[in-house]
């Protein structure tokens, strides 16, 4: 074989690489539309119009891992004493913060010293002291413990809690009122539901008083921008798509619900990687799969979580790569499942993708580049073909963005600023060539220095809400 | 046009492949659009017809609903109008549904006589208009869940064949909202025997629930359960129990305190322990502690240490 078979061999490749990605977009865009579709029927049933009561729902701990969130953490425990849901417990873990996290808590809210008991089902670092209190009607325990990250906090959180489902949350994260009970609902509805993620909205530019939203402005900035219609999406399409396929491995960090039982079953949250929300979803499906039991992981598309995203390339580029490291670090350790009949769904389809199309898409995606500079220099450069590519990559970027938009105004039943969403469908255009091009980027170089990385979290700077 | 067929002709099969399926997926992804798009126009007439439904009719409504509970002869056009349009005008008819039974939902007090007095008039009148069959005819509007509620709120024994077909569908799909919802049904009509049945067939399954909605359901028992949960507190399993304990001292009852000195003298004399006990031993102190003017809780842990059962002492530790 010559070179220039060679090099026409990878051209075709990457078309064909390029066409299952295409069609992968569109097998999930009508996926998540016929799941969207269904659960819009079912929502307009739930949330009774007429009947009240509350005391339907199961009682849920809300666990809140903090490290240095001084700037927020206040907020972020009001306004979720103020959420419309009859019981719940807020459990806010001090991960050992260097800044006056824990002071600003102590001071503001009327906290005393507790001898709650709790039995150590997964093991975590050194517990100081258990604070209790109330605000607004609902348990406050606050947890002062030695730095050990945010796994073994969580598990603290996990030891500690005393209701069967628990909420995994960022500190510096805002939920909607209603949004507790859009998450527990599918556990009510099927028991076979061990854990349900959220949908996160980006809140920089969130106005918030006492703990409420009261209005929100559109983002300037590309770099926000762009993670508006990442976000969008992913929570939009993608994760929902995978509702349908059964084959859920990722629940955002940031708000997630797990059946406690469950998770104490698996040991808990693994404290040697950094993309501990991805693992412990993967972890939990191998390990239903393995006991042959009947289980269900969903996102759950109406349950919003607001949350804070890097608007300076430092802080994204941290952030970014914690990402992919942890994703290289969750895949690593469930390899066993890739390609392997015995995890059904999840290892022929779930985890292949993750691998493929998550995990080394950007590494293939250069490798491309690279063939289409050498068939250019080769005069092997077959630009009919590669205009095709272009132009289909556009509009697919275009039309994704799109869908994403109508299907959320169809759940929402709300419509958005026509300007703003112009600005986002307009900006997808450019997408494939500006940040999808940075997070290649930042993915690769992720993967060069995983060593260096692989035991830093990297915190992002967080804002108060009400900064312009 | 023929030179477009003749490039078409000469490109290479893979992008010829390439293009057809690229076209039909965008194809596709269009229709779904344009679904969604148009699903979205029609929720919002939808909801926009019933908010012009609502401002039209809300007043006379009221106005009739005020007469049934002043007990009053209504205006013979008014009631004739109303009649009228709950067989022609769905969008009034979800007005005159919600509106009526939040009237009802108003006077749900139990322990006030006036409330009943008044709740009886609005479901006397329910059932001589056959609201039900409204209420039933409207269920894909509505959804199940709040078809289920209406029916319960309005009280009518006619529908209580619906509410059967349901616990039948929940005890297939072993969907607890759903259960949930067919046991407020049985509830609020006072059917004991089948709210016994489908309570304890869930209580026994009590893999994930509250104990918050059986007590919220016993609350909402149109009748008494004193007797039924008595029974469960004296001679059921643990889940009975618990919740038995919790309803007695919600009730302020204070006819078990000798009960639960002997449960607590049985229960700390056992030598090994399931979590749900911990749980019946917090919610007999917590019992006692309201219902016992008696009660000393040192003299409990004194006993407790001198048998050597400390755990339980930490609990009544972590309790104060």
């Amino acid at each position: 074989m010559n070179l220039q078979q060679i090099v026409i061999f990878f051209n075709n490749i990457i078309i064909f690489y390029t066409l299952i990605i295409l069609i992968f977009f569109c097998v999930i865009i009508i996926a998540s539309s016929i799941y969207l579709s269904n659960h819009k029927k079912e929502d307009r049933e739930f949330g009774v119009i007429i009947d009240d009561m509350s005391e339907k729902y199961i009682p849920v701990s809300i666990l809140v891992p903090a490290y240095n969130e001084g700037e927020v953490i206040v907020d972020s425990v009001l306004s979720l004493s103020k959420l419309q849901y009859e019981k719940f417990e807020i459990i806010l873990i001090n991960d050992g913060s260097s800044d006056d996290t824990l002071e600003r808590v102590l001071s503001y809210f009327d906290l005393k010293e507790s001898k709650r008991l709790f039995k150590k089902s997964i093991k975590t670092q050194e517990i100081k002291v258990i604070y209790e209190g109330e605000v607004n009607g609902h348990l406050l325990i606050v947890v002062d413990k030695v730095n050990g990250g945010k796994s073994d906090a969580l598990n603290v959180g996990i030891n500690l809690s005393r209701y069967p489902l628990f909420i995994a949350m960022d500190a510096d994260c805002v939920l909607k009122p209603d949004a507790i009970q859009k998450l527990v609902y599918p556990v009510l509805v099927d028991k076979r539901t061990i854990a349900v993620g959220g949908n996160i909205k980006i809140s920089n530019n969130l106005v918030i008083e006492n703990g409420e939203i009261i209005s929100q402005k559109v983002p300037k900035g590309f770099l926000v921008i762009y993670q508006i219609i990442e976000y969008m999406r992913v929570f939009m399409i993608s994760r929902v798509a995978w509702n349908q396929f059964r084959s859920n491995l990722i629940i955002s960090g940031a708000f997630g619900l797990f059946r406690k039982d469950r998770v104490i079953e698996v040991g808990g949250y693994r404290t040697d990687t950094i993309g501990e929300d991805m693992e412990l979803v993967i972890r939990l499906n191998l390990d239903q799969i393995e006991k042959k039991r009947e289980y269900r992981i969903e996102n759950q598309v109406d349950a919003y979580c607001f949350t804070q995203v890097p608007n300076k390339f430092k802080d994204f580029k941290n952030q970014r790569i914690r990402w992919h490291i942890g994703l290289i670090q969750s895949i690593n350790f469930h390899r066993k499942a890739i390609f392997n009949p015995k995890y059904d769904r999840v290892g022929l389809l779930g985890i292949v993708y993750y691998t493929f199309f998550e995990l080394f898409s950007a590494v293939i995606e250069v490798f491309g580049y690279v063939v289409i500079l050498i068939a250019l220099f080769m005069g092997l450069f077959n630009s009919t073909m590669y205009l095709f590519l272009f132009i289909s990559i556009i509009i697919y970027s275009f039309n994704i963005t799109l869908s994403a938009l109508f299907l959320e105004r169809y759940m929402t039943e709300r419509s958005s600023n026509f300007l703003s969403s112009m600005k986002i469908v307009l900006l997808s255009l450019f997408e494939p060539f500006i940040y999808r091009q940075l997070c290649n980027y930042i993915r690769i170089y992720a993967m060069i220095r995983y060593k260096y990385y692989k035991n830093r979290w990297n915190k992002i700077k967080r804002e108060k809400y009400n900064a312009d | 046009m023929s030179n477009i067929i003749l490039f078409w002709y000469d490109l290479p099969f893979l992008i010829k492949t390439f293009v057809i399926v690229t076209i039909f997926c965008l194809y596709i992804i269009l229709c779904i659009q344009i679904y969604s798009y148009l699903e979205t126009l029609k929720l919002k007439r939808q909801v926009k017809k019933e908010q012009v439904a609502r401002q039209k009719y809300v007043a006379s409504i009221n106005t009739l609903i005020n007469a049934i509970i002043e007990g009053e002869s209504c205006n013979q056009n008014s009631y004739q109008e109303m009649s009228e349009l709950l067989i022609k005008n769905k969008y009034f008819e979800i007005v005159f549904i919600k509106e009526f039974v939040k009237s009802i939902k108003k006077y749900s007090d139990p322990t006030n006589n006036m409330s009943y007095v008044t709740r009886k008039k609005l479901i006397d009148y329910a059932k001589e208009i056959n609201l039900y069959k409204i209420v039933l005819k409207l269920e894909n509007t509505f959804g199940i869940y709040n078809t289920l509620a209406l029916l319960s709120i309005i009280r009518d024994d006619n529908s209580l064949f619906f509410i059967e077909k349901n616990e039948e569908n929940f005890r297939n799909s072993k969907n607890l909202y759903l259960g949930y919802y067919v046991m407020l049904g049985y509830a609020r009509l006072g059917c004991l025997d089948k709210f016994k049945n489908l309570f304890d067939y869930i209580l026994n399954q009590r893999e994930i629930s509250s104990d918050e909605m059986y007590l919220g359901l016993l609350k909402n028992f149109e009748g008494s359960v004193i007797e039924w949960q008595s029974e469960s507190l004296v001679r059921g399993n643990l889940n009975h129990k618990i919740i038995a304990i919790q309803y007695f001292m919600q009730l302020g009852s204070n006819n078990f305190v000798s009960f639960s000195y002997d449960e607590l003298d049985r229960l700390t004399s056992k030598k090994e322990y399931v979590d749900t006990e911990y749980v019946y031993f917090v919610y007999l102190i917590r019992y006692l502690e309201k219902c016992d003017n008696n009660y000393k809780e040192e003299q409990l842990v004194d006993k407790l240490n001198k048998n050597g059962k400390y755990v339980f002492v930490s609990i009544l530790e972590s309790l104060s």
